[in-house]
Formats: structure tokens, sequence, C-alpha cells
């Protein structure tokens, strides 16, 4: 682009509204044919269409469609189990399941209620929900003990009592802390919401083991170093389950995880 | 929006899209989130577009909405000083007038209102005549230009700030 777009008009030249429909209209689509005609006389605006062209080309070379509308897709489905049950599994799962229940009433009476959606004690206008989606299909959330595996997708929905700025990080057994939200290092601020499904997906990594989501709720902006120092300090004093004692102005709750090699 | 339509528009549009959500919002990461939210809204929405209708305006639409709500967000968490000191050093480093510049760009259409925001980005990122602007957007040729020169005074209070910063 030029630095006035105006100079192009005064010396009738197509506006640059007008030069991109006809750039980026797919070939089966015919343009303009003002600007048609318009582009086999001058080679300036003819190269500046070349340009872009080009320049679309390197984008789309850089992110594949597929790659990037892999995350775009995947959350806006119905939701559906991530896995189907053989029937002559059913039995043996619900005997599973009911022993499942047992450990978690109990584990429960110890601590905050923790299972897809978890609240965080004394504010349970917050909450931490994880939905997964495995091999294209629908995202579902991600029942408590869920085992996961390399490539398999994770979005976020959060719960927030008030306005205030969300902070997703994932620290895994070797205390390894990743950035999952804000997926850029602008903080942006957010809420009240009973449930808001946070931008973006994150596509799991190879490591094997257990690991540990952690939602940062903070009335004022957190720098990303900040967070995860504390976290760090945090893992180094008491390990995944210490996270959420880290020393930040900030409310917090974590879910855990466990991924496998698929 | 089925998910080969949406990949053939992802591959003609989606260059041009990220292109102009980093000219409003200044920053080409915030770029990518956009893109993100913009063809969320493509896959639900995006059969409402007809046959006939070209995508690309319609796809501008879209992401002028986002990046003015990105924007507003921005006012609301920025203090002004804060959005006038990243107005003094653009300032440094940039031509006079020099319009162009994204980050001057996305600075100043952060503080303007929605309408001032349209008549802006039409003219100084599409390119369109005021007389252009007028018949799109339904309003008179002297509006336009009013919403211009609060757009242009805007950016010139910003500026002018500075000094007065600098010395307190």
């Amino acid at each position: 682009m030029t630095s006035d777009p105006h100079a192009a008009s005064l010396e009738k030249h197509p506006s640059h509204l007008a030069l991109e429909l006809w750039a980026f209209a797919p070939e089966s689509e015919p343009g303009d044919s003002e600007v048609g005609t318009h582009l086999a006389g001058c080679a300036r605006c003819a190269s500046t269409v070349k340009t872009w062209r080009e320049e679309r080309a390197a984008f789309n070379a850089q992110r594949p469609a597929r790659a990037f509308l892999e995350s775009v897709t995947a959350p806006t489905k119905e939701p559906a189990p991530i896995r189907r049950i053989q029937p002559a599994r059913r039995w043996g799962l619900g005997l599973a399941l009911a022993a499942s229940l047992l450990a978690f009433v109990g584990w429960q009476a110890r601590e905050s209620a923790e299972h897809n959606v978890v609240h965080l004690k004394g504010d349970p206008g917050l909450a931490l929900e994880v939905l997964a989606s495995r091999d294209g299909a629908p995202a579902t959330p991600a029942p408590l003990g869920v085992v996961l595996g390399r490539g398999d997708l994770l979005r976020f929905a959060v719960s927030l009592p008030q306005e205030g700025y969300v902070f997703i990080a994932n620290v895994d057994a070797t205390g390894r802390f990743t950035r999952y939200f804000p997926q850029s290092a602008q903080p942006e601020r957010l809420g009240p919401a009973t449930r808001l499904v946070l931008p973006g997906s994150i596509a799991l990594d190879d490591f094997v083991g257990d690991e540990r989501l952690v939602l940062v709720f903070s009335p004022a902006p957190l720098e990303e170093a900040r967070i995860a120092q504390a976290l760090a300090l945090a893992y180094q004093r008491a390990g995944l389950d210490g996270l959420v004692h880290a020393d930040l102005p900030a409310s917090m709750t974590s879910v855990p995880i466990r991924k496998e090699a698929r | 929006m089925d998910r080969s339509r949406l990949e053939q528009w992802y591959e003609a549009y989606a260059f041009a899209v990220h292109r102009r959500c980093a000219r409003l919002l200044g920053s080409a990461q915030d770029a990518n989130d956009a893109l993100q939210e913009i063809f969320l809204r493509v896959h639900r929405y995006g059969g409402t577009v007809r046959d006939d209708q070209a995508p690309l305006p319609w796809l501008y639409r879209v992401a002028d909405r986002h990046c003015f709500d990105v924007l507003d967000r921005r006012r609301r968490q920025a203090p002004l000083d804060e959005s006038r000191a990243a107005l003094a050093r653009h300032d440094e480093r940039a031509e006079s007038g020099d319009w162009e510049n994204t980050h001057l760009m996305a600075q100043v259409l952060a503080a303007c209102s929605d309408r001032v925001r349209t008549v802006a980005v039409a003219y100084f990122v599409d390119g369109l005549t005021q007389d252009e602007i007028a018949e799109a957007e339904g309003i008179s040729r002297k509006t336009v230009k009013e919403k211009l020169a609060q757009f242009k005074q805007l950016g010139a209070r910003l500026l002018d700030a500075q000094p007065a910063m600098e010395k307190t």
C-alpha cells in the first residue's frame, strides 16, 4: 500500500478496496470489468495486485487452511462423548464408575469440588471448564481424570464473578510452564460471565504424565513473567498440588489432566 | 458453513482479513487472534452470505466490528496517558502526516466513536472518496467531512499531548 490511498484516486486509479476485491476474488468469479480494464493498462496497479497475491500465497503456505480451521471448527460442533463405549464393557465400566464416584465423594470432602468444572473455594462465581476434542471429534467437557494424548485439542470456558484478567497456564510434572491463555502476551479484560468459552484452542504436545491447568484471575493485569515465577516457586514448594497457593494478587484454581502416549 | 467452503474462503481471504486487522489493531499478534475469531463467525454465520454477494466486503465488516470491540476494550483498559505516550513514541519515528502507520492508526481509532471509525477506515484504509463513503454509509458528504475532521483532530490532540506530559 502507498502511504496515501487517495493518491491513487486523484490519478483515476481504482480505490484500494476495489483493487483488493479484484486481487483476492477467486479465479472463478469475474471481477469488476472497469478494474480489469484499468489493470490491463496500469503497470503500477497491476504490480500492486501481483504483490498482494504473492503475499497471500506466502501467508497461506505458512498457515495452511486445514491446521488453522481445525481450531476454528472443533469447538462449534455439538457436544458428544470423546469415546464411544462398547456395550460389553458397560457393566465393568459401571462398577468402575461407582468406585470412582465413592472415591470422588471422599476426595471432595477433603477439598473443594474439582470436576470438569472447577469452582474456587470461597469464590463460587469463578470456575474453569476444560473442553477436549480428539481426531476432529466434537469438543466435549473433559471429565476429571480424563486421559489425553498428543494432538488432542483443548478449549476453556470460564465463569467470572466480575471483570478481571484471565490467565491460564499449564504446568507439567517437571515444572515446565506454558501459557495457554491469552494467546498473545497482551492481557485481556473479561467478564463478568456465567460461562464464557475463550477463543482459541491448544493442541497438546507429546509430554506424557500428570499436568495441571491453572486459572489465574486478577482484578489488575499481571505480567506473564511474574505469574511464571510465582508458579515456579509454588511448584518447588509443593509440586503440582501447590500451584494454586502461588503468591499472586489473584484468585486461582486448577484442573489436573493426565497425558498418555497415543 | 461447510468445511470445504470455509477452506476456500480462508485460502482466498484470510490474508486480506489478517492484514486489515493488523492495520486496525496495530499488532500482527492481535491480528492472529482476530483472524481466529472472525473465522469462527464465518463458520457459524457465513451461510447467511448470498451466493451473489462478494464475500470480502462482508468479511471486512465482520473484521471491522471485531477490531472495534477490541479497541473499545483497550480504551477501557489503558489510561489515556498510556495512549498518549505510545503516540508520542510513535511520533518520534513516523514521518509527519503518515496516516498509514498502523500503530498510529490503531491508537487514534481506539479513541474514536464507532461512526468516526467507520468513516476513517473507509477513507484511510479502503481509499474510498468522501462521496463513495457518503453513499455507502447513507450519510451526507458534509457528515463524512466532519467525521474525518474529528478523526484528524483527535490524532493531532493525542500527538500534541507529548510536551505537556514531558513537563509533568
